[in-house]
């Protein structure tokens, strides 16, 4: 049986705290009818829960850990739900012992997945050698058309918009409340621009110290992604693509799965989610252990549902993984799986701070509107009215605002470098999970 | 000098392209020709610049933390003390999170292992608040707990060893619990310093804060203590008198027990049959009051019973002797008079003030075969802690089933494990299905956790109760604090 995750992995993948909460209590109450785990051949765990009203039908969970997926027939709309997050706990403490022969729910549910999984291969290997009707393919020309016209309607408003701000100066932009980002951004929504949409309402946001220096930053950006959408079609195809999922494009699965895959042995080095209008944000980064190139899995869910709870924090698993078009390829879908995810024992390549602000900075050549980029540091933090990151060489990036106060990692660290996966971005520094003594923990 | 053109950029956003007349700064190919409407490219593109030349800082890394030599404790207790410290592992009503992590560190340190340091600040966090874990989460912690404790006011308590206390500039200039706990630890090293600097300290003392620091002599108290005691009974705050009193009480051979156990005797003698009659004081006087007798009854209750009740709590229960040589005895005697309603209620304040084991072990017989209770304003809880345990596990298995009142107040006094024939009555009681909801805490946590697997079967040969029924989750709540207990011995062991 492979390694049980640690409490931190778990706690990264509940939904909320409230869930976690309800999961202990299902633990320390041991509301359990029968738990156990075998190899099918992956390792499966289940448990069938006790009930208290009578005559009602148990709860069954299982999670195969390989994969890992999960199934709970509670009508919880929450996923992961209390009693798949419970059981994972009992696992981590070992309270799950190999050994019985599993019911046959646990099978049948097993069996049914290996069964969808080869479908939806098949599916896939078929889409890929189809070639698309030519009638579809007008119908798809004429939508892409009707697209490109409505979003340049909408860079002109966006454009307009941006003159009159500056005409009459930022200094009074908020006099009206939050209503005019709002109004613009509703405006480049109706226009298929979500992107451009997103970063016009996330300027309500801004506050803070500087807040109007920060603000003719994103200004500046919005206006020159607006020119540079201008010219789109006389840029290098790669730009091209960066320009247009800055604005919003979609890209379809397809189109990514189509591009040359990249296999590592990639390993999951932290999450970050953020919750916004009722979307739940999930950003996975993957670092290859070869390649040492870093990797965005992007998934979206509901305030009550993970997406992507496939990817385990500190764990690696050996894949192919189809990058998204643009010239700093950064977002990535899994492609393939070559076997099961395994613990990470000590995550590389790790880099100082010099590394990463020049990796930054390169990628920022190719791609000026990037905020987001990970790295593996070795290091410690230091305490103080502002927290830093500092590395062995003495170098040293303040934390993100909103990265708090992680006392975990100072405790854990001593003073000693520690390897710490982050996020960086203009604001700062966020120090995502770090890893000590084998495990993965969360700062 | 891109602070400076960025700083001219913003001062042009910020009164707006309108209003601003003259150019842009002068920006470098191909911003140098962008009109000043333009001043968003050049924003744009000078944002752009910044980000990318950000250079890391200089920053001061405090010293690393010692190293610390002990083995981290084993992973399945590891694990579970990480998931009973997480915020979201709030206490589930009754499973008592809190005991079992105590117990965990307590197991732990004996095994001389340290907590995996991720879990140091939880732990001080909790002992910040819990203040009686202080000891422990600094055994466990080691000296990393203590370099973090270094770097954060709220766990400064962890640095403040008795060393720390003993500073001069404390017992100066410190506030007054400082000075109290300073005096305690010179007198648990040195008692006679410790009163010098009492005496001497004395009369410049504010009146208020005397009680407090006379109350530190309690710490090896001796004949030598007595002075100080006899000048602070001169004293006319009762809050003082009282502490003194309470210390000389305890002081063998001291002219105040002489005093208290004459008054005491002149009140409370053996007739001729040998039954107690009792005669309460006619006035209180002012010898009484200064030996810390209230004048005035808390309530309107009789004013000479009042002072009877004071005389017989701060008499020594060695006075007592010449009635009757044993305190079983004596209690069992009949009683008469006015004001023999008290004594008992007086005995049971001296046996809480004296300390005295003989005297509540006789007590609490007397007072369970009286079908009374240890509950204010009867008699102190606190007595049991002076009752030999053997007697209150005694008690407590004759009594386990059903759940009287005050079973748990005496379960709290028995040692644990529990000793097989405690442990023999609460299985046979979770057989049998009669425990009563609050007492099972005391039974998950009492019982030794080897005994997990023979808690199961009783509880599942019972018929008492429908196996799947909330009623059985409760008890089943026991089987499995039982079984995370016992990984958690076995490991540590």
């Amino acid at each position: 049986m492979p390694e049980p995750w640690s409490v931190d992995q778990i706690h990264t993948l509940a939904p909320d705290a409230a869930s976690l909460n309800a999961a202990y209590n299902l633990v320390m109450r041991a509301q359990w009818r029968e738990l156990g785990a075998a190899e099918l051949p992956s390792t499966v765990l289940w448990c069938s829960w006790k009930v208290d009203t009578r005559g009602a039908t148990p709860r069954q969970t299982c999670v195969d850990v390989a994969e890992p997926a999960y199934q709970c027939s509670c009508p919880s709309r929450k996923f992961p739900c209390k009693h798949i997050l419970a059981l994972l706990l009992m696992w981590s403490s070992k309270a799950v012992t190999q050994g019985g022969t599993p019911p046959d729910w646990v099978t049948e549910w097993h069996a049914s997945r290996q069964i969808r999984a080869a479908a939806e291969a098949a599916r896939i290997a078929r889409r890929a050698g189809e070639k698309p009707e030519p009638a579809k393919a007008k119908a798809a020309q004429r939508r892409a058309t009707q697209r490109a016209n409505r979003v340049a309607a909408g860079i002109t408003e966006l454009e307009q918009w941006l003159e009159n701000q500056i005409q009459h100066g930022i200094a009074g932009m908020d006099r009206g409340g939050d209503a005019p980002w709002d109004t613009m951004a509703a405006r480049l929504v109706d226009n298929q621009a979500p992107a451009l949409a997103e970063a016009v309402r996330r300027l309500a946001d801004i506050g803070g110290a500087d807040r109007e220096g920060r603000l003719l930053s994103e200004l500046g950006l919005l206006q020159l992604l607006t020119r540079a959408y201008r010219r789109i079609d006389t840029l290098p195809e790669t730009l091209a693509a960066t320009v247009r999922t800055r604005v919003g494009f979609p890209v379809a699965t397809e189109e990514v799965l189509a591009t040359p895959s990249v296999r590592d042995l990639w390993q999951v080095i932290g999450v970050r989610e953020t919750i916004e209008n009722n979307l739940r944000t999930r950003r996975v980064w993957l670092v290859g252990r070869t390649s040492g190139r870093y990797a965005l899995v992007l998934s979206f869910g509901s305030t009550v549902r993970v997406a992507a709870t496939d990817l385990v924090v500190g764990t690696q698993i050996d894949a192919d993984l189809c990058f998204y078009p643009g010239l700093v390829p950064l977002r990535a879908l899994v492609a393939a799986r070559h076997g099961a995810p395994t613990v990470v024992p000590e995550p590389s390549p790790v880099v100082g701070i010099r590394t990463l602000l020049e990796g930054y900075a390169r990628a920022l050549a190719a791609d000026p509107w990037l905020t987001e980029w990970p790295a593996l540091i070795a290091g410690t933090v230091v305490p103080g009215q502002r927290w830093h990151l500092v590395d062995p060489a003495g170098d040293a990036l303040a934390l993100h605002p909103e990265a708090g106060e992680p006392w975990r990692l100072l405790a854990a660290s001593g003073g000693h470098p520690v390897t710490i996966a982050v996020e960086y971005g203009p604001e700062g520094v966020r120090p995502l999970t770090y890893f000590a003594d084998g495990e993965v923990f969360l700062p | 000098m891109s602070g400076d053109v960025w700083t001219q950029l913003l001062s042009v956003a910020l009164v707006g392209t309108d209003r601003y007349q003259s150019a842009l700064p002068t920006l470098a190919p191909p911003l140098d020709t962008l009109p000043v409407s333009g001043v968003l490219e050049a924003a744009g593109a000078v944002t752009v610049a910044r980000r990318a030349g950000v250079l890391p800082h200089r920053q001061a890394t405090p010293d690393p933390a010692p190293p610390d030599t002990r083995p981290v404790m084993p992973p399945i207790a590891a694990r579970w003390l990480a998931q009973l410290l997480s915020p979201e592992c709030k206490d589930a009503v009754w499973i008592r999170t809190f005991t079992l992590i105590q117990e965990t560190l307590t197991l732990a340190s004996r095994r001389g292992y340290r907590v995996p340091p991720s879990l140091l600040p939880a732990l001080l966090d909790l002992a910040t608040r819990k203040q009686h874990l202080r000891p422990l989460v600094g055994a466990v912690g080691g000296e990393r707990a203590r370099w973090l404790a270094s770097q954060r006011a709220e766990w400064g308590w962890l640095l403040k060893q008795e060393t720390d206390i003993l500073d001069e500039a404390v017992w100066r200039d410190g506030p007054l619990p400082e000075r109290v706990a300073y005096l305690k630890a010179l007198r648990r090293r040195d008692p006679a310093a410790a009163r010098e600097r009492l005496m001497k300290a004395w009369s410049a003392e504010h009146p208020a804060h005397r009680a407090a620091l006379l109350s530190a002599l309690a710490v090896n108290l001796g004949p030598e203590d007595e002075e100080l005691c006899e000048r602070a009974l001169d004293s006319r705050l009762w809050k003082l008198r009282t502490q003194a009193a309470a210390l000389l009480a305890l002081l063998p051979g001291s002219a105040y027990r002489e005093r208290m156990t004459a008054r005491a005797l002149a009140c409370v003698r053996r007739d001729a049959v040998g039954q107690i009659v009792v005669t309460p004081p006619t006035t209180c006087d002012q010898d009484m009051i200064r030996d810390g007798v209230l004048p005035e009854p808390p309530d309107r209750s009789s004013k000479p019973v009042w002072w009877l009740r004071q005389v017989v709590a701060h008499t020594p229960l060695a006075a007592w002797e010449t009635l009757d040589p044993d305190p079983s005895s004596l209690l069992r005697r009949e009683r008469y008079g006015s004001g023999a309603e008290v004594l008992e209620a007086g005995w049971a304040e001296a046996i809480d003030r004296q300390n005295d084991s003989v005297w509540a072990s006789a007590f609490f017989d007397y007072w369970i075969s009286q079908g009374r209770t240890f509950a204010p304003p009867e008699a102190p809880v606190q007595l049991l802690r002076l009752v030999p345990q053997d007697q209150l596990v005694e008690y407590a298995a004759a009594n386990f089933k059903g759940g009287s009142s005050q079973i748990i107040a005496v379960l709290e006094h028995c040692p644990t494990p529990w000793p097989a024939k405690l442990a023999e009555a609460a299985l046979t009681a979770l057989g049998a299905a009669a425990i009563s909801w609050n007492t099972l805490p005391y039974v998950a946590m009492g019982l030794d956790p080897a005994l997990a697997d023979e808690a199961k079967r009783r509880l599942d040969a019972t018929t008492a109760i429908r196996p799947d029924g909330p009623v059985s989750a409760i008890y089943r709540n026991v089987v499995t604090t039982l079984s995370i207990r016992f990984q958690i011995h076995k490991e540590l062991a």
